[in-house]
């Protein structure tokens, strides 16, 4: 299952449990999303703290009350799941990825790049060889007519220089 | 004929000999790659895209010139009896063949040309003329062989990610690199998934035959106003405003070729363009002089960021390219990942 199927799901299983009433952190998918991906605890932090808003309004009073139980133990959960994401995080950090690879000699034979940017009225441009090792920077204006943009430009400035070749 | 005569006799006998200042005799040869060079397929124009054009009345930029061939009757005047060999189309196919043959041989041969007296030319026709060492035309004759035997086709996928250049210094990729172990791809994808800031921009996959020159693109089509214009027009001399209406192609297109090597080698040429329009595009007002006055017209125009990377690879079958561009106008990176494998024709 993709990344995007699967948040998805996570979101899926969190208003499930909301809905019914049921501490999401409880849920062993959710609690398996969260510890895998714990880019995901923030949202579902701010999505608890704004019910709590909601909590907190006269009408809701009382049903918060019932369950303040449930939400020390989200809190508790909140806690552990927090803990456990940060231990991930660190343990992923000090994991250097295992791959190994070889310089690109003679197998990257040519290799240039061109960065084009137009704002409507002017193009600026910057061409890269990285082999070769030379860079140039082109800024044109766009003609008043729209008849045709490109063929019917001012140059305005035209530098190259170099850049260390690899 | 006399002409194809000569050529088939040319191409059994060495013609020249040299063994000036103790350098290795240099022979001439020439080869009939005309049944490689019609391999190549039409060839067609490079697609540029993220620039603007304008769009005329419907129908008018699609409709092309007539072809004379293509009249009853005149037909005729333009085939002969054999149109599939004598059309001026297979002529251009076949040379333009046999220049991108030449070009393979000129950049991978080994060992290459160092010398005044080897060169590598090519005929309108199909011929390959090749000057050089008996260790040259032993490679040559292999690539040929190789090429006219070779019964797959090749997957090129090209991954294209923005990645920030300190993230690429943590994972210990300063510059181009090859991944020899194809196992190795998923574990730096994987990783690169999982680093910060990292955006996958697209990755798209084809498969091509060999030499034939691939193009795939996703785009998407944008019009817009791009100028106002004032037209007389009957009855009564009224003036009109009329817009000029442009289209602008913005999203990804990718154009690959590649050609089989020996020893389980693939040449690949790669070209990828991405253009991005930013949205929504911001509109504003101008002012246009007509004889009642002046109007205010709204115009918008793109804001377009476009991309375009050519490289000329060569692979081991199954291996995988790091290319890693500096567009010096961000701190993040451009990585391509590129991908060649061999696979089986169904």
């Amino acid at each position: 299952m993709n990344r995007i199927d699967r948040t998805g799901e996570f979101w899926e299983r969190v208003h499930a449990a909301l809905d019914e009433r049921r501490d999401p952190y409880a849920d062993p998918r959710v609690a398996q999303e969260l510890a895998e991906r714990p880019e995901l605890l923030e949202p579902l932090a701010e999505l608890l703290h704004s019910l709590e808003a909601l909590e907190r309004t006269p009408e809701l009073v009382v049903q918060a009350r019932k369950r303040r139980p449930m939400a020390r133990f989200a809190a508790a959960a909140v806690v552990l799941a927090t803990g456990g994401a940060v231990g991930v995080l660190a343990m992923r950090r000090e994991r250097t990825p295992q791959f190994t690879f070889e310089p690109s000699r003679g197998t990257v034979l040519s290799l240039q790049a061109e960065f084009v940017r137009f704002d409507g009225l002017s193009w600026h441009s910057t061409s890269v060889d990285m082999l070769e090792g030379w860079r140039g920077n082109r800024s044109l204006l766009a003609a008043p007519s729209t008849e045709s943009q490109f063929p019917s430009v001012a140059v305005l400035a035209t530098q190259s220089f170099q850049i260390g070749a690899q | 004929m006399l002409a194809a005569l000569m050529l088939s006799f040319a191409a059994t006998l060495p013609i020249q000999e040299l063994d000036a200042r103790g350098q290795q005799p240099v022979l001439l040869q020439i080869h009939d790659v005309s049944d490689l060079a019609e391999r190549m397929g039409p060839e067609f124009p490079a697609r540029k895209i993220g620039t603007s054009r304008p769009v005329g009345p419907k129908g008018t930029a699609e409709r092309g010139v007539p072809v004379l061939a293509d009249i009853p009757l005149l037909g005729s005047l333009f085939t002969n009896s054999d149109p599939k060999t004598a059309s001026p189309e297979h002529a251009t196919q076949v040379a333009a063949g046999t220049r991108l043959i030449e070009s393979t041989v000129r950049r991978h041969l080994t060992p290459q040309i160092s010398d005044p007296h080897q060169s590598i030319g090519s005929t309108q026709a199909g011929s390959l003329v090749f000057n050089g060492t008996r260790a040259q035309h032993e490679w040559l004759k292999e690539f040929l062989t190789h090429l006219r035997s070779y019964d797959k086709l090749v997957e090129v996928e090209a991954r294209f990610v923005r990645v920030p250049g300190e993230r690429l210094k943590e994972l210990g990729i300063e510059g181009n690199s090859v991944f020899p172990k194809p196992e190795d791809v998923p574990t730096l994808l994987e990783a690169l998934k999982q680093t910060p800031k990292v955006e996958f921009m697209s990755a798209p996959r084809v498969v091509v035959l060999p030499l034939q020159r691939a193009s795939i693109s996703v785009l998407d089509q944008v019009r817009y106003v791009g100028d106002w214009r004032v037209e007389t027009v009957e009855p009564g001399a009224q003036e009109v405003l009329v817009p000029e209406i442009e289209e602008l192609e913005t999203g990804l297109a990718l154009d690959v070729r590649a050609v089989p090597l020996p020893g389980e080698k693939l040449a690949l040429t790669l070209e990828a363009q991405e253009a991005r329009l930013a949205r929504p595009l911001v509109p504003f007002t101008e002012k246009l002089k007509t004889k009642k006055g002046e109007v205010e017209v709204a115009i918008a125009l793109p804001d377009v960021a476009i991309q375009r990377v050519q490289t000329e690879l060569l692979l081991q079958d199954g291996s995988t390219a790091v290319l890693v561009v500096d567009p010096s106008s961000s701190k993040d990176r451009l990585v391509i990942v590129v991908t060649v494998r061999s696979v089986a024709a169904k």
